[in-house]
């Protein structure tokens, strides 16, 4: 499509399609997001998890219900409306998990599924796979994973399976996604991104990127009921450029603007409660250079409205985009058809 | 101006005009592109602009209530529009009526403009009512109209704009004033005052 025309936001919303969609996601641009560690421990030890590469893993678990009671009012009368509770394995404390839920109604649960969450945290849960059950025992040393998470959550529609996708394990996200599908679950992508300092056989090249780009579309066309993903979000999250490069990142730890968004309101809590603003984003010891994380997508991209709202095609993607996001992490928001089947470039500044 | 009086009658209690828009003005060029309809803050300024002429006063409108849109306006459409004083001093119930339909019909209060001040001059000029219109329109706030948003409040602080809103915002200045605002400008854009300001020296760097 011919888009080098200068179009009024108007003339795009003006499509009866286009503005459906945008009167839909825009119901949610309320959503203002904070982070939690929840919990210092793992039942399980992966290599390269990222909290246990960074320094969060040392700050001391506060367990008082009474404190995190106290912490998600004051959130909430500071305008958080949606919490993530992540960092290491906040199954291991679900009490805490639903002190958060009585204060806070919206949120989602980072989790390796390994042990149930009480159905009365009405989180969304992402429960992560990094490839199939053999590789899962060797990298993550536990057996039978995407069984055993199945089983905890069968019928369970605050699940959805995130599938990260490294180097190493790309070709098995058809096995992972057609077992998942069999089973009426949803799956959705992310990408293996650095810590800090890691150069491993983990981190992403211009080869393995394009690999992933293809299975991901793949899949998306293959299995459009279990795949939460759009076209743009393959291409924001397998570009040869981060996130950061692409979009400039809007998390305080990149942003040094407190006066509006993410830079004004985003924390991340560590467990003893504290937070940092120098290190505060989704994904705090990752390399800023090498993120396509999906939390940090989910943010970064959305946050990006008006440089998408150029011509039809390109604010499409984004709705797209937004639209993922928010089935992937709003409990009962519903995913609509993709608009926009085309893989475009993201606009430039 | 965006209307033209064709008469204007008035008795101790009452003023009665009839006026028609101009296709020309730019409150239809920007309102809505290939969908032209005259905003209710200017169909408000005109009433209160019919009576302070007639009662050959500078009023300025100071307060509204009970304000019902019924019937779009369209260019060049011709308007009736019946003032009735509500018993309060500058106080007047009105309606405004097209080939016998109503339009829209509310109570103003209206006050004298204070010496030096005109209403749209240096202070409240019609690019801040606009922004504040929008505002209220795209946060659906209540309790506040055009006229009484106060221009240098803090949109995050105090009235609790987000950068998405901000975004949404921004998009709607750009199609009505023809100008980019760059996602770096955000934070910047703190008060309708500064935005309307920022808008204008846009303007004349464009040009
Ligand atoms: S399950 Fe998550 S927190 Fe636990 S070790 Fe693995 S990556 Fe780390
Ligand atoms: S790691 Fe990603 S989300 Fe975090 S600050 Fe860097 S670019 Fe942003």
């Amino acid at each position: 499509m011919a888009n080098d025309r200068q179009y009024k936001f108007a003339e795009i919303i003006a499509d009866p399609v286009i503005r459906g969609q945008w009167e839909k996601v825009r119901q949610y641009f309320f959503l203002r997001e904070s982070t939690y560690d929840m919990s210092n421990r793992c039942n399980i030890r992966c290599e390269g998890c990222y909290y246990f590469n960074g320094e969060k893993q040392f700050a001391e678990e506060n367990l008082n219900s009474s404190d995190w009671q106290q912490l998600m009012a004051a959130e909430k009368e500071r305008g958080i409306t949606f919490v993530v509770l992540a960092g290491a394995e906040p199954s291991l404390v679900p009490d805490l998990c639903q002190t958060c839920h009585d204060i806070i109604p919206l949120g989602c649960i980072a989790s390796n599924g390994l042990k149930v969450l009480p159905k009365e945290i009405d989180y969304r849960i992402h429960i992560s796979v990094w490839g199939n059950d053999l590789t899962s025992l060797e990298i993550r040393k536990a057996k039978d994973m995407l069984a055993r998470q199945m089983a905890n959550y069968r019928d369970d529609s605050r699940a959805v399976w995130v599938y990260t996708f490294t180097p190493v394990n790309i070709d098995q996200a058809r096995e992972v996604t057609e077992i998942l599908a069999a089973n009426g679950h949803q799956i959705t992508f992310n990408m293996f991104s650095s810590p800090v300092g890691y150069t491993g056989h983990l981190r992403h090249t211009p080869e393995t990127l394009a690999r992933t780009r293809a299975v991901m579309s793949a899949l998306l066309a293959e299995f459009p009921e279990t795949v939460l993903f759009s076209p743009y979000n393959i291409v924001a999250h397998t570009h040869a450029q981060g996130l950061h490069e692409l979009f400039s990142c809007s998390y305080p730890r990149m942003n040094p603007s407190t006066d509006i968004g993410l830079g004004r309101s985003f924390r991340q809590y560590r467990t003893d409660l504290q937070w940092d603003r120098a290190a505060a984003c989704c994904v705090p010891d990752t390399d800023c250079n090498d993120c396509r994380h999906y939390a940090a997508g989910s943010a970064v991209v959305t946050a990006r409205m008006y440089r998408h709202a150029s011509n039809p095609t390109t604010f499409a993607a984004w709705l797209d985009y937004v639209d993922t996001y928010l089935a992937v992490w709003v409990r009962g928001y519903v995913k609509s058809a993709n608009l926009c089947p085309e893989m475009i470039e993201p606009p430039a500044l | 101006m965006w209307y033209s009086s064709i008469s204007i009658e008035q008795t101790n209690d009452a003023v009665i005009a009839q006026v028609t828009t101009d296709p020309q003005s730019p409150w239809f060029s920007g309102h809505f592109p290939g969908d032209p309809i005259l905003p209710g803050i200017a169909q408000l300024q005109m009433v209160t602009n019919v009576i302070a002429q007639a009662r050959k006063k500078d009023l300025r409108l100071v307060d509204l209530s009970r304000i019902k849109f019924k019937k779009l306006i369209r260019p060049g459409d011709i308007l009736d529009i019946h003032a009735l004083a509500a018993g309060k001093e500058n106080t007047y119930t009105f309606r405004i009526s097209s080939k016998q339909e109503d339009v829209c019909s509310g109570t103003l209060t209206l006050a004298p403009t204070q010496e030096n001040e005109s209403f749209m001059s240096t202070d409240i000029t019609p690019t801040i009512t606009r922004i504040a219109e929008i505002i209220i329109n795209e946060l659906k706030l209540e309790d506040v109209s055009p006229q009484t948003f106060d221009p240098d409040l803090d949109l995050v602080d105090e009235v609790g704009v987000d950068s998405m809103d901000l975004a949404t915002i921004a998009l709607i200045l750009r199609d009505e004033y023809g100008i980019r605002i760059d996602e770096d400008d955000y934070p910047k854009l703190t008060t309708v005052r500064i935005i309307a300001e920022y808008i204008t020296q846009k303007q004349a760097d464009d040009e």
